[in-house]
C-alpha cells in the first residue's frame, strides 16, 4: 500500500453516531503513531461545532446522523478547512451515497467492514492525494459527464474544469472494466500515486460541474441575477 | 281588291315590349349593333287580302309554279281579312279539292327605298307548304314533309327577286290538308337593318333557347345516368336522366326543320306524344319521391294507361287509329284535366311536405300544365298565333329545378361526408383518449409488476443467500462449535453478499465488464487477503442488451459462487478471469492453479449443491457453465448468449 509521504502526524476529526465504528476506529487510530484523532461529534451539531476548532488534515463523516444529514457537515468543512480532505463513511460504498458527498465536497469514502489496517490505508492514500473508487461510481461519473451541462451552460473560468481530460476518461473507462489502479498505472505507465490523483481531480470537476449545474439552474429559475 | 285595302302601319305602342326586349337582347348578343333601328325602314301589316282557289286534281302538295302573276288569279273573289289570320277546315270556306290553297296579298308598292326589302313573318303555322312571291315571282318555299316543315321556324325573305325595281305585290301561299288549321301571324316588310334584330329575337326565342335548355338539360341528364349506373338505388338520378331525355324529344317538334327526318312523320308524332305522356309519368313519379306521401295506385295506374295509350297510337300497331291528327288534339284534350288532377294531387301534397323546394317544383309542375294547355289552343287556333309556344320555357324551369334539387342532394351528399369524417376523426380522438387511459392503466400494472418481480427476486435471494448463511451461523454459535475468526467470515461472507444484491440493482447498461469489475472490486480484498493473486485478462466484448438487474445477480452469484469454492476448496494461489467471444455469445473464464475435483462425480452427490445452483442459475439466464478440472487447477466456463431465446422468439 501506499506510504506516507508527510512526515507530519495525520490529524483526523470523526462525525459519526455508530458508537462501535467509532470504537474500531479509535483503537486502529491508537495504535498508529502517524494518526490522531482530534476530535469525536457523534452528531451534525457537534460536527459543525467542530469545524470552528483549527483544521484537521483528515475529516471522517457518516451521512445518517441523528439530528441531520453529514451532507451538511461535509459542505461547511469544505468552506471552514479548505485544506482537508473529507472522507465520507459507508456502509456499502454505494454510488447514490457517495456521488452525493463528493458533489458536496468528500474527496473519498471509508467502508466501514474493512478491516482496521485496511482503514488506516486508506485515511493514509487520502491524506497523500488519492482518492478510492468503484467500477460503478466510475461509469455514473462518465455518464455524467458525457450529458453533462453543453459548455456553454458553465461559467466561463470553470469551462476548462467542468470537461473531463483524455487521460481522466482513460482512467474512469480502465476502472469500469476491473482495473485495479496498480493495474491501470502499469497500462498508462505512471506511477499508482498519479492514478490516484486523477481520481481526485476527476472527483473535484465532479463538484464543480454540480456546482455549475446549480448555478446554471438557479439562473433559469430567477434566483439568481445575472 | 282596292289598294285601300292595303294598310300601312307604323310601329307604335304595342310594340314597345318588343322593342326594348329586343335592344336588350341585342345588346347582349350581337356586336356591332349601333342604335335600335329607325321605325320609318319597316312596315307592320296586320292586314291583308285573301283568295281561297282549288288545286287542281292530282296536282296535290306539287310543287308550287314558279309564276304566278296577280294576273293568273282571278282578280274578283278577294276579301279584305286583319292579320293575325287563322284559317279552319270549316265547311265555308272547304273548297272541292280535298287540299285547299289559301292566298294572301300585300301591296308593299311605293317604296322610295334604295336597298333590297326583306318580308319578315314572325309565325306561320300549316300542315302543308307555304310559298312566297314577290311581283309574281317564286322567293321561297317550305322543305320537308307537310307536317314537319319549319312551322315553328319564323321566315326572313329577300325581296330582290324583281330588282333593279322594288317589289309593289307580295304573294303568299298556304296549300294545307283540309282537316288542318293553318294560322298566319302579322308581318313585317322593310330593310334588313330593321327587321333582322326582330327576326333574330324571334329565332332565339322559338328555336335556340329552347333547344339550349333542352340540351343542357340532357347532358346533365346523362351525367345525372352515370351516377345513377353506379348507384343503382338512388332513383331520382336516374328519373333525373328520363326527364330529361323526354323533354328533349318533346322539344324536337318545335326546332326541327323543313329539312331531313330519319323517321316517318308518324312515328315522329307518336315521339312527341309519347314524350308528353311519360315526362307526366315521370315528373309524378318524381314528385312523389320527393314529397314521400304518394297515392298507392296512382303510379302504377298511370303507368298501365299510358303504356296502352302508347301502343293503341303506335303507328301500324293497331288498326283502330285511322289519323292521329285528329285522334291527338282529342288526347290532349283529355289530357289536359287529367294532368290538372294528377298535379293538383302532387302539389297538395308536397305542400304538407314542408320543405320549400319540393313546395317550389310542385307548383311550378302545376303551372306548366294551364301553359300546355295554352299552347294547345295555339296549336288549335283559339288563341292569336302571334304567340310562343310555352312548353319550352317551363321545361326550362323545370330543368333549373331539378338541377338545384340534384345539387342540393349532391352538396348534401358531401357534407355528410364531412360530417362522418368529422365524426370519425370524433370517435377516434375518444378512442385515442380510451386508449391512453388503458395505456396508463397497463404501464401502473406493469409498474406495479416490476416492483412484485423485484420484491420477489430480492426475497428469493435473501432466503438462498443472505438468510441460509446467517441461519447456520447461527445454529453453529449456538452449539459454540465456531471461533470468533471463522463468525467473522461468516458475516463478511453476508455483507459481501448484501453488497452484491446493492450492486446488482445499479444499471449496469448492458455492460458485462462492468459487472465483472463489481465483482472484482468487492470480492478482491477477500481474495488478496487469501494471498491470493488475480490476474485480470478480460478483453472488451459486445454488449448484452438483456442484461437486467434479476440477470446480473445471477451472474455475480454463480462466479460469486465460483471464488468461494476455490477459497474454500482447492489451495489456488493464482486465478485468471477472461473473456472472449464464443459463437453466439460470450464466454466468461474463471481458471485457478488450486487442487482440482471430479467434475461429474461432484455433480453426483449431495456435494455438488454449489455446482448444482450455478447451473440452474445459468439455465435461468439461457446461458451454460461448464468445468474442466485437473491436478493443475480447473477452469469454470459461463457461456452467455448475445440474444436470449426469449427475445429471439419475439423478434
Amino acid at each position: 500500500m501506499q506510504t506516507s509521504t508527510a512526515s507530519a502526524t495525520i490529524h483526523v476529526a470523526l462525525v459519526e453516531d455508530d458508537v462501535h465504528f467509532q470504537n474500531a476506529l479509535m483503537a486502529a487510530i491508537a495504535a498508529s503513531p502517524d494518526i490522531r484523532l482530534t476530535s469525536n461529534s457523534s452528531t451534525r451539531a457537534q460536527g459543525l461545532l467542530a469545524l470552528e476548532n483549527p483544521p484537521a488534515d483528515v475529516l471522517l463523516v457518516d451521512l445518517g446522523l441523528p439530528d441531520g444529514s453529514g451532507i451538511d457537515v461535509i459542505r461547511a468543512a469544505h468552506t471552514k478547512w479548505p485544506t482537508c480532505a473529507v472522507m465520507v463513511c459507508t456502509t456499502f460504498g454505494d454510488e447514490a451515497h457517495v456521488l452525493k458527498s463528493i458533489e458536496a465536497g468528500a474527496s473519498g469514502y471509508l467502508l466501514k467492514d474493512g478491516a482496521p489496517g485496511d482503514m488506516l490505508a486508506e485515511i493514509r492514500s487520502l491524506h497523500a492525494g488519492g482518492s478510492p473508487i468503484s467500477p460503478l461510481i466510475a461509469r455514473q461519473i462518465l455518464t455524467r459527464f458525457r450529458a453533462a451541462p453543453s459548455p456553454a451552460t458553465v461559467l466561463a473560468p470553470e469551462r476548462e474544469h467542468a470537461m473531463l481530460s483524455a487521460r481522466e476518461k482513460e482512467v474512469l473507462e480502465l476502472i469500469t472494466k476491473g482495473f485495479t489502479a496498480d493495474e491501470i498505472a502499469k497500462l498508462m505507465q505512471v506511477s499508482q500515486h498519479t492514478v490516484q490523483t486523477y481520481v481526485r481531480r476527476i472527483y473535484s470537476k465532479l463538484k464543480v460541474t454540480s456546482k455549475a449545474e446549480a448555478i446554471y439552474e438557479a439562473r433559469s429559475q430567477g434566483i439568481l441575477e445575472g | 281588291m282596292k289598294p285601300e285595302a292595303k294598310a300601312f302601319l307604323k310601329v307604335k305602342g304595342s310594340q314597345l315590349l318588343w322593342r326594348a326586349l329586343g335592344a336588350a337582347a341585342l345588346a347582349l348578343c350581337i356586336t356591332g349593333c349601333k342604335s335600335a333601328p329607325g321605325s320609318d325602314e319597316a312596315v307592320h301589316f296586320t292586314s291583308a287580302q285573301l283568295l281561297l282557289t282549288a288545286v287542281p286534281e292530282g296536282t296535290n302538295f306539287a310543287q308550287p309554279p314558279q309564276d304566278m302573276n296577280a294576273a293568273g288569279l282571278p282578280q274578283t273573289g278577294w276579301q279584305d281579312i286583319s292579320l293575325p289570320h287563322k284559317v279552319t277546315g270549316d265547311k265555308q270556306t272547304q273548297p272541292v279539292s280535298p287540299n285547299a290553297v289559301t292566298w294572301y296579298r300585300l301591296d308593299v308598292a311605293g317604296s322610295t327605298l334604295n336597298e333590297p326589302r326583306y318580308l319578315y313573318l314572325p309565325r306561320w303555322k300549316n300542315s302543308g307548304q307555304i310559298a312566297v312571291y314577290a311581283n309574281g315571282k317564286l322567293l321561297y318555299q317550305t322543305e320537308g314533309s307537310l307536317a314537319y316543315n319549319g312551322f315553328n321556324r319564323p321566315l326572313l325573305i329577300r325581296l330582290d327577286g324583281a330588282q333593279p325595281a322594288q317589289p309593289a305585290t307580295l304573294l303568299i301561299r298556304l296549300e294545307r290538308q283540309a282537316t288542318s288549321r293553318s294560322s298566319l301571324s302579322t308581318m313585317w316588310v322593310g330593310t334588313s337593318h330593321a327587321l333582322a334584330w326582330r327576326y333574330q329575337i324571334r329565332q332565339f326565342l322559338q328555336i335556340q333557347l329552347p333547344f339550349m335548355g333542352a340540351a343542357a338539360f340532357l347532358v346533365v341528364g346523362f351525367f345525372s345516368l352515370a351516377i345513377w349506373t353506379r348507384r343503382r338505388g338512388e332513383w331520382l338520378y336516374f328519373i333525373f336522366f328520363a326527364a330529361s331525355t323526354l323533354t328533349f324529344l318533346r322539344m324536337l317538334h318545335y326546332v326541327i326543320g323543313g329539312s331531313y327526318l330519319p323517321i316517318s312523320d308518324a312515328w315522329f308524332t307518336w315521339l312527341t306524344v309519347e314524350s308528353l305522356l311519360w315526362l307526366i309519368v315521370v315528373l309524378n313519379n318524381f314528385l312523389e319521391r320527393l314529397h314521400r306521401r304518394p297515392l298507392r295506385w296512382l303510379s302504377p295506374a298511370l303507368i298501365v294507361a299510358t303504356t296502352l295509350c302508347s301502343l293503341a297510337i303506335m303507328p301500324g300497331a293497331t288498326g283502330l287509329i285511322p289519323d292521329l291528327e285528329i285522334v291527338i288534339p282529342v288526347l290532349y284534350l283529355v289530357l289536359a284535366p287529367l294532368t290538372f288532377f294528377i298535379f293538383a294531387v302532387a302539389l297538395r301534397n308536397a305542400l304538407q311536405s314542408g320543405e320549400l323546394h319540393i313546395k317550389l317544383m310542385a307548383a311550378w309542375i302545376m303551372f306548366s300544365v294551364p301553359c300546355s294547355i295554352y299552347d294547345l289552343a295555339l296549336q288549335n287556333n283559339w288563341v292569336s298565333p302571334e304567340g310562343l309556344y310555352t312548353h319550352p320555357y317551363t321545361m326550362i324551369g323545370l330543368f333549373v329545378m331539378f338541377t338545384y334539387i340534384m345539387y342540393g342532394r349532391y352538396m348534401g351528399a358531401i357534407a355528410e361526408v364531412e360530417e362522418v369524417n368529422a365524426s370519425l376523426a370524433k370517435r377516434l380522438q375518444t378512442r385515442e383518449a380510451e386508449l391512453a387511459i388503458s395505456y396508463d392503466r397497463l404501464r401502473e400494472v406493469e409498474y406495479r409488476q416490476t416492483i412484485s418481480n423485484e420484491r420477489q427476486r430480492l426475497t428469493q435471494d435473501m432466503h438462498d443467500g443472505l438468510g441460509s448463511s446467517l441461519v447456520s451461523a447461527l445454529r453453529v454459535v449456538e452449539s459454540g462449535r465456531m471461533t470468533d475468526a471463522e463468525l467473522g467470515d461468516v458475516l463478511k461472507g453476508c455483507i459481501d453478499d448484501l453488497k452484491l444484491t446493492l450492486d446488482s440493482m445499479e444499471s449496469v447498461e448492458a455492460d458485462l465488464l462492468l459487472l465483472l469489475a463489481t465483482l472484482r472490486f468487492r470480492l478482491g480484498p477477500r481474495l488478496s487477503a487469501a494471498g491470493i493473486s488475480l490476474k485480470w485478462e478480460v478483453t472488451d466484448v459486445p454488449k448484452l442488451d438483456w442484461l437486467d438487474p434479476r440477470n446480473a445477480l445471477h451472474i455475480l452469484r454463480i462466479l460469486q459462487e465460483a471464488f468461494a469454492n476455490i477459497l474454500k476448496h482447492t489451495r489456488a494461489t493464482e486465478i485468471r478471469v477472461s473473456t472472449a467471444v464464443e459463437g453466439n455469445g460470450v464466454q466468461v473464464t474463471i481458471a485457478d492453479n488450486g487442487a482440482g475435483f471430479d467434475v461429474d462425480k461432484a455433480l453426483g452427490e449431495g456435494l455438488g449443491r454449489g455446482l448444482h445452483n450455478q447451473q440452474r442459475r445459468a439455465q435461468a439466464i439461457d446461458g451454460q457453465v461448464s468445468w474442466i478440472s485437473g491436478p493443475i487447477g480447473t477452469q469454470l466456463m459461463l457461456w452467455l448468449p448475445f440474444v436470449r431465446a426469449v427475445d429471439l422468439a419475439q423478434s
